[in-house]
């Protein structure tokens, strides 16, 4: 997808996150999840690291040489989509005590892919 | 993880999808929808003795799960007959139950619409909203069929 249709889905999902409490700690890891991947997609369109008909689906299944680049023009990029996603087996599929507390951590990963989303430049000189 | 367990996520996916508005909201409806009907199947195949009730919890790699490795320490580790991430990942290798093949087939069609309209801009329509919310209402009640018919 486009930068501007991925910042419009993070943003309708974002909006619709307002009716959930840190009580309802699963569907808020998988909202970050949802509306962070989107933000992570447009971050990487920007960056020209990826294409628009290329998204990600989820950090882990980024290559090494792209998750290097990443790391190298955006450190703690890939690291925020991941600990969304490793909340997930523990407190999303499975039952471990602590689900309130590893939302609120999804929740700051979500503002941190938000920030580098918008802060995105093309890394090559025009 | 345990029937009950699965059951207990399938009741609190559920009373949250109550929340949002299919047309409006319809990312964190449709998740809440496929989160729950997940769940539900899991505890339905524990029920049927198709995969097992234990420890692993499934991460995004089928097949790979962690799980407890003393007090409060994590591994990965493989797996096998544990919980579903979503149907078919990783394959069930014995044959359904007539109640769970009605639920597969059912969470399928739920499936059909989840890239497309989470990860992609496919618009969404009446009709997928409702084919979505039929969807789920036969994922449940297959899913309930199937746990009701639990081998002892």
């Amino acid at each position: 997808m486009t930068p501007e249709q991925h910042r419009s889905k993070a943003e309708r999902i974002t909006r619709a996150m307002e009716k959930l409490h840190t009580a309802d700690y699963e569907m808020l890891i998988e909202a970050a999840m949802l509306a962070g991947t989107h933000w992570f997609n447009l971050a990487l369109h920007r960056f020209g690291l990826t294409r628009p008909e290329d998204d990600v689906m989820h950090a882990e299944y980024l290559t090494g040489a792209a998750r290097l680049k990443l790391f190298l023009v955006a450190p703690g990029v890939a690291e925020a989509l991941d600990e969304i996603e490793h909340s997930r087996p523990h407190f999303v599929r499975g039952d471990v005590p602590g689900g309130e507390a590893a939302a609120i951590r999804c929740l700051e990963q979500l503002r941190r892919l938000h920030a580098a989303a918008e802060e995105a430049r093309p890394l090559r000189p025009e | 993880m345990k029937i009950e367990a699965h059951v207990e996520k399938w009741r609190r996916f559920d009373a949250l999808r109550a929340r949002f508005d299919p047309g409006k909201e319809f990312e964190l409806w449709y998740w809440t929808s496929l989160s729950g009907g997940t769940a539900i199947i899991n505890a339905a195949l524990h029920a049927a003795g198709l995969t097992d009730e234990n420890g692993y919890l499934a991460t995004q790699i089928p097949e790979v799960y962690v799980v407890m490795d003393g007090v409060d320490r994590w591994r990965h580790a493989i797996g096998f007959r544990c919980d579903l991430i979503h149907v078919g990942l990783p394959p069930v290798e014995a044959p359904l139950t007539q109640a769970l093949q009605r639920a597969f087939a059912a969470m399928d069609v739920m499936e059909h619409y989840r890239d497309p309209c989470i990860r992609g801009d496919h618009p969404i329509t009446a009709e997928v909203t409702m084919a979505c919310d039929r969807a789920y209402a036969e994922i449940v009640a297959a899913a309930r069929a199937a746990l009701a018919e639990r081998r002892p």
